[in-house]
């Protein structure tokens, strides 16, 4: 009888609590603004992100992929120094835009591995050239069949920036042996690569109601994704974009040719636009005059004030010390690596503010990983 | 004098058997699932395979993984025992396999290690020594003669110790300053979980954090007491439902919660579950053909075991001041979501006979759960730095110093250096020793 009872009192306490957590739960007039806007910060965020970071430039994406295929087929019609240096102009003004959409490779574009299709460096010279001098049929189907190593980004560098002097690169698509498969090569290299810049759009396009209401601290929680996306692309900058090249991995020995995009001396632009990419991202701050809401206001939000300008001082930080870089990555790693070594230190600052700091603060580490427990 | 033997006497006395076998049925056919789950997610080829290097267990380090389907093979066999003790069929040969097979897996791979599979190790082994297959089991079947109606009741009152172990060291290692002061880190994970349905609201309370981490202290240290008093279980239960279904909704948390839930089914005894049932009791329902007797060394190893299980999880009050941050005893001591701590570790490694220097990322050679581990865990990142050791010294660098550049933050704790960065890891040949270079943690 005794234990009955308790049965009916575990059960009224039971609903007691229920009942109390439901009213609590539903009392927004409880909390303050403050408080309550966490979550909906969390949202906006989300949407800022996709809205006027990410769509925009999956959209100047595609547009300077069709320029570059565009150009291509004017270059390969005609082939001139003019329009040689015109696509190669285009190729770089592409690039820019790639290299702060690439900081995005989460969610399903991560797992259909379009980011390696668009851009897998460095390219292999030696499988490039087999199969210019091959007998394969090369056309777009050719290339989408072959591996992420010979084509995209950096294999249309290889063959736009093969030497330092244009003649001598308009001479491979002019008069060398091959020059007119290596000019059906290119062409389907631009091809391709704008086909994969329409693909990555509409795989953002798809994934958009997933990305923006992925609200939950969880694996696949969008914030959680885009703090992992962040620090993903600052450790590939601090260990292969200036650690390889510094020698870090093979006792001291300065490399250029580990350099990203070391033939256009682009490596230094890239690391730009990389850090432009993380900055925006983490402020917010993608377009002029808008509500701009990131990472900066939720940690704001969250009393974690100090750490926030901790993090946007180490960005200005790392501004300076590539700023300091005057000439290409190439040649300073060659006159005064020192400025490198500087950057990378900044990078590694900031690596720690964000991967440490920031995780920390914003509860990622019980999610970072799918796990069983604790 | 007289209340040991008293306590003695009720120990040998007989009970039903019936909580010990809803408790091995639960618990078998839990396991099961918990191993299938793990290879449908791919764990093990995460955790076995594709690592390089494997962080070994001190005293551990002869342990090791064998081939995929080796693994596979492993973990499958582990399964279907674990199947075993649910239908009560070939129960010791597969308690016995299970609890080889589990402590096995778990033994390979540090940076996966879990309390709770901890606790799932130490359950299997008292399982091997109690007869919860003398009913409700296959084996019945098999042999009539194996049933019974009762066991002796100190089958039971170790497992239901066992489980008690895990609550009240877990309240134990909530008493500290960061839990109770500043309601760290259910501070951070709430306020990252205002999503959550129906409750989410709650959390962006400033005062919800310190209910949690108070109420979740309390919890801990009283759940087990509650349990034992007939008087306060149903409440104890109702208790232990809503604390762990509310653990599962907000924190990712696997398959802890459940195994807590059906666990704690133990204390349930007969007379209370034909009465949920509304059952009559059954006159003779405590008599038994004949009872089964206990050898005296079992009882004296099952003594011991628990003095360790009693005073293990207490030794890093004599090894450290600061447990969440140096790690030093921090494993099996039930210290369940006490931090979120995060790191960050590279290498300097310098050859002293050329002078040439190289940095070393983990993430080049560590899976991404082995990286995020071993970036905060001072045993780990000397283990790694040993590694690095022999890979250089299999490259023809013999003389080599190794330094870590190791940052973490505790807490919600600025990032702070946690290895001293002047410390030359090849010089430390004990792993014990790397406690000795732990930097102070400043608040």
């Amino acid at each position: 009888m005794r234990a009955l009872n308790m049965k009916t009192l575990s059960i009224t306490l039971l609903s007691i609590i229920l009942i109390v957590i439901f009213m609590v739960s539903c009392d927004k007039d409880g909390i303050s603004e403050a408080e309550y806007q966490i979550q909906y910060r969390r949202e906006a965020q989300l949407d800022n992100a996709y809205a006027n970071g990410i769509m925009p430039l999956n959209t100047a994406f595609v547009e300077n992929t069709t320029v570059l295929r565009t150009r291509t087929q004017a270059f390969v019609q005609q082939p001139n120094l003019e329009n040689l240096d015109d696509l190669q102009n285009q190729w770089v003004s592409m690039l820019k835009v790639w290299k702060r959409l690439e900081l995005y490779n989460l969610g399903i574009i991560e797992d259909s591995f379009i980011h390696f299709e668009i851009n897998r460096w460095p390219t292999n010279a030696e499988i490039v050239n087999g199969y210019i001098e091959g007998a394969e049929t090369i056309d777009v189907d050719f290339i989408v069949g072959n591996g992420s190593s010979s084509k995209g980004i950096s294999a249309m560098e290889y063959l736009l920036f093969s030497s330092d002097d244009n003649q001598e690169i308009l001479n491979q698509f002019t008069t060398n042996p091959h020059f007119e498969r290596r000019q059906t090569y290119l062409l389907s290299l631009a091809q391709n690569l704008e086909m994969k810049a329409n693909e990555l759009q509409m795989l953002w396009i798809m994934h958009k109601t997933d990305f923006i209401s992925s609200l939950e601290n969880g694996i696949s929680g969008s914030q959680n994704q885009l703090t992992n996306a962040m620090v993903t692309l600052i450790e590939e900058i601090i260990i292969s974009k200036l650690g390889n090249p510094l020698g870090n991995g093979n006792g001291g020995t300065i490399n250029i040719e580990e350099l990203e995009a070391y033939r256009s001396e682009s490596s230094l632009l890239i690391i730009q636009e990389h850090l432009t990419a993380l900055k925006m991202l983490y402020n917010g701050d993608f377009t002029q005059g808008t509500i701009n809401w990131g990472f900066n206001d939720y940690l704001d939000l969250i009393d974690r004030r100090t750490l926030n300008e901790a993090i946007t001082s180490s960005f200005d930080n790392c501004q300076d010390k590539l700023n300091l870089i005057s000439e290409s990555l190439k040649q300073e790693l060659l006159d005064t690596p020192q400025n490198a070594i500087d950057l990378q230190d900044a990078f590694d600052n900031l690596l720690v503010l964000i991967k440490v700091d920031m995780a920390n603060a914003i509860g990622t580490t019980i999610t970072i990983n799918d796990n069983d427990g604790d | 004098m007289m209340g040991i033997k008293r306590c003695l006497s009720h120990l040998n006395g007989q009970t039903s058997i019936l909580p010990l076998a809803i408790f091995r049925m639960t618990f078998g056919f839990l396991m099961a699932f918990s191993l299938f789950r793990f290879i449908c997610k791919g764990w093990i080829e995460a955790c076995y395979i594709a690592p390089d290097f494997h962080f070994t267990y001190q005293y551990f380090e002869w342990v090791k993984p064998l081939e995929l389907y080796g693994m596979y093979a492993v973990v499958i066999c582990c399964a279907l025992s674990a199947i075993g003790i649910g239908l009560g069929l070939f129960y010791r040969l597969s308690t016995l396999f299970f609890f080889l097979s589990f402590t096995y897996l778990e033994l390979i791979e540090k940076s996966w290690y879990l309390n709770h599979y901890y606790f799932v190790s130490l359950v299997a082994f008292l399982l091997i020594w109690v007869p919860a297959n003398r009913n409700y089991a296959l084996d019945c079947k098999r042999h009539s003669t194996l049933k019974r109606k009762t066991v002796p009741v100190w089958t039971i009152v170790i497992l239901k110790l066992q489980l008690c172990t895990v609550y009240f060291f877990g309240g134990i290692a909530k008493l500290k300053s960061d839990w109770l002061l500043d309601a760290q880190p259910l501070n951070i994970w709430l306020k990252a979980r205002t999503d959550a349905p129906l409750i989410g609201g709650l959390f962006e309370h400033d005062i919800t954090p310190f209910l949690f981490s108070w109420s979740g202290m309390l919890y801990d240290l009283i759940v087990p007491f509650l349990l034992w008093s007939r008087k306060f279980r149903p409440i104890a239960y109702c208790l232990i439902v809503i604390f762990h279904i509310l653990t599962y909704v907000l924190f990712n948390i696997g398959m802890f919660p459940w195994l807590m839930i059906f666990g704690s089914l133990i204390f349930i005894t007969e007379a209370e579950w034909k009465l949920l049932f509304r059952k009559r009791e059954a006159s003779n329902s405590m008599e038994n053909p004949s009872p089964t007797k206990t050898p005296l060394s079992i009882k004296l190893m099952l003594s011991l075991f628990f003095v360790m299980q009693f005073s293990f999880p207490l030794r890093h009050y004599f090894l450290t001041d600061n447990v969440l941050w140096s790690e030093n005893g921090f494993r099996f001591a039930w210290h369940v979501m006490v931090m979120e701590k995060n790191g960050y570790v590279t290498y300097a490694i310098k050859d002293n006979e050329t002078g040439k220097q190289w940095i070393e990322y983990p993430s080049k050679r560590l899976t991404t759960i082995q990286e995020k581990q071993m970036s905060f865990q001072p045993d780990m990142i000397w283990q790694y730095g040993k590694y690095l050791e022999d890979i250089y010294d299999e490259k023809g660098m013999h003389s080599i110093s190794i330094h870590v550049n190791s940052k973490a933050s505790l807490n919600g704790r600025t990032s702070q250096t946690l290895i001293s960065e002047t410390v030359d890891l090849t010089q430390i040949e004990d792993v014990d020793s790397i406690y000795d270079f732990i930097l102070q943690l400043n608040d």
